[in-house]
């Protein structure tokens, strides 16, 4: 599949700019995170990723496709944020209904899809009765029926237990591999997002960082340790005399050091103040801490 | 496109509610006729045997709003996709949208046209039983086609309706209004003589009457012959044109011409639908 590019995307409503000039080349097969807060303007990116929404200016093409031809649509699957099946039918009308709106849908394929998302013993039940989880698995197999080179899931897992977005998760990692598809994710889950080939943050409808969620860590999240000493105030101030911004947190020290080395070359130095100490890189909420100056709302 | 027909119908036929609801203004009139209307009308009539001729008129005026509020019911199945977010679902398929719309249109035609029928049945089913009415089952295939012909009016002018309506909570308001109305219109709580002629005037601005005189014409032809037999000359049309059986413009109107004023109704709905669907497909990812 060809690289999926937007360039200088916008989309205004009224007086309000939702989406502001949006330049992104998404390579095939990979795996893509749209991180931001709510009304970043991921959602309207989406529907105008979907041909739904037309944007007010500005270009998606997929190879020579656009979102307006029925062709582009047909390389694509979307998972909307809401449950879009019709509740009055069973899931297998669902879903041979829509498996017969594309053309050449293979039963084995729709057998396939609901065996892998542990829809079989749902099929007869309506729509309507299924769970948030049960109804998103439903979700994401229809949006595979058509075999997409592109998957978009708009927020997926919002209000999901754990079990069932590992389950989603395997599952559609499963067939990104297979179908050599690439995928597209909005979300505000930082954990969703830290999986990610690539991720674009987003805020006030820009894209303010984008990289690999490991050079994102490396730029934007410090190391945060924590360290045990059997003098915690001695160990405090000395850290604070050397310049180093230390907490004191029942009776454990706390601070940030720019990177790896820096915290090794910390412990070496204190080592005689130190009996136990934990290190760990920032996560995608520090990441967005130090981009926006704001937790992910 | 003939899946999604199906699902449409299906999502129709196997909601009870949506089934009730669709029929309620014509089971109203129905209900409302058998109960006190008809006793009212009867001792205004002279001859004998007056269920002969009221109960088909009685038909034909729920028949029509039966189409009205059918069609009008089944079209609302697009405005509730359109808001749930199921029809933008629907254009990730290979339909492009003027096929969805064809394919709602389709289905509201059918639905307006299987209703009818169905209401049609149980009508005289009721009347063959309880006034010993015969059934006229002679008339079937002119009772299928003016179904038929209805329908594709009513579905017009559904279409039309709902142009202005963008949230389901519109529909409930204007399916009351349209269902209310209907009967008025078409004539089926009282005779359109009965009414002040203003008001007459305002009831052929819409097809309802015409389409009740079409059932009429129809349904109460033998019943009419019947009675009027030997009778002075010009009662027949009297009676005729007091009861909506035939309309009046300057002259009484032909068969012919009550099928060109419908025909003229049904172009001149899907023109103005036409040009206010123009904007419509902007609306579809209202939910995003």
């Amino acid at each position: 599949m060809p690289d999926l590019i937007i360039s200088e995307l916008t989309k205004t409503f009224q007086t309000k700019v939702a989406v502001n000039h949006l330049n992104m080349q998404i390579p095939a097969n990979k795996f893509i995170a749209f991180l931001g807060p709510n009304g970043a303007g991921k959602s309207t990116t989406v529907g105008m990723l979907t041909g739904l929404t037309q944007p007010t200016s500005g270009q998606i093409t997929l190879g020579d496709l656009t979102p307006e031809t029925l062709a582009y649509r047909q390389q694509i699957g979307v998972v909307f944020q809401y449950g879009v099946l019709d509740e009055q039918l069973t899931v297998r009308q669902n879903l041979k209904l829509r498996a017969s709106m594309y053309p050449n849908v293979q039963q084995s394929w729709l057998d396939r899809i609901i065996h892998d998302l542990g829809l079989t013993s749902l099929l007869d039940q309506r729509y309507g009765t299924l769970s948030g989880g049960q109804r998103r698995r439903v979700d994401i197999s229809r949006a595979m029926i058509n075999r997409p080179k592109l998957l978009i899931l708009d927020e997926p897992s919002t209000g999901l237990d754990i079990q069932t977005r590992t389950v989603i998760w395997q599952v559609i990692h499963q067939l990104r591999k297979e179908l050599k598809m690439t995928v597209i994710l909005t979300t505000h889950y930082l954990e969703e997002a830290e999986d990610a080939d690539y991720v674009y943050v987003i805020d006030h409808g820009e894209v303010i960082a984008a990289d690999s969620v490991a050079q994102l860590k490396h730029e934007y999240a410090q190391v945060e340790m924590t360290l045990c000493s059997p003098s915690p105030e001695t160990l405090l101030t000395n850290l604070q005399q050397d310049g180093y911004a230390a907490q004191l947190e029942e009776d454990k020290v706390t601070l940030t050091v720019p990177d790896a080395q820096t915290s090794i070359d910390t412990l070496v130095k204190y080592r005689k103040l130190i009996s136990q100490f934990d290190s760990h890189e920032g996560d995608m909420n520090t990441i967005f801490l130090a981009l926006t100056g704001k937790e992910i709302r | 496109m003939f899946g999604f027909i199906k699902r449409n119908l299906q999502l129709f036929f196997t909601s009870g509610s949506n089934l009730f609801f669709s029929v309620l203004g014509a089971l109203i009139s129905f209900v409302l006729y058998i109960v006190f209307l008809k006793m009212n009308m009867a001792s205004s009539l002279t001859f004998s045997g007056k269920s002969a001729v009221l109960d088909p008129w009685v038909i034909s005026g729920t028949l029509t709003v039966t189409a009205v509020t059918t069609t009008l019911n089944a079209l609302s199945q697009m405005i509730h996709d359109r808001e749930t977010g199921t029809l933008a679902d629907f254009l990730m398929t290979k339909l492009a949208y003027w096929q969805l719309q064809t394919a709602y249109l389709v289905s509201a035609f059918i639905i307006g046209w299987l209703m009818q029928l169905v209401m049609a049945i149980l009508m005289y089913a009721y009347f063959a039983m309880v006034d010993g009415l015969s059934i006229p089952w002679e008339l079937t295939p002119q009772l299928i086609g003016i179904a038929g012909f209805s329908s594709l009016v009513w579905t017009a002018f559904s279409l039309l309706c709902l142009s202005f309506v963008k949230r389901v909570d519109t529909l409930g308001k204007l399916g009351t209004i349209v269902g209310t109305a209907a009967g008025f219109f078409a004539g089926v709580y009282i005779p359109i003589d009965s009414v002040p002629s203003s008001a007459q005037t305002l009831m052929k601005l819409t097809p309802a009457p015409y389409d009740a005189a079409i059932y009429r014409q129809l349904l109460m032809k033998t019943a009419l012959t019947d009675k009027f037999n030997g009778a002075v000359q010009g009662q027949k049309m009297a009676f005729e044109t007091a009861f909506g059986v035939r309309l009046k413009w300057e002259s009484v109107l032909s068969l012919n011409d009550v099928y060109g004023v419908m025909i003229a109704f049904l172009i001149g709905f899907v023109i103005v639908a036409l040009l206010l669907m123009r904007r419509s497909r902007k609306q579809v990812m209202v939910r995003i």
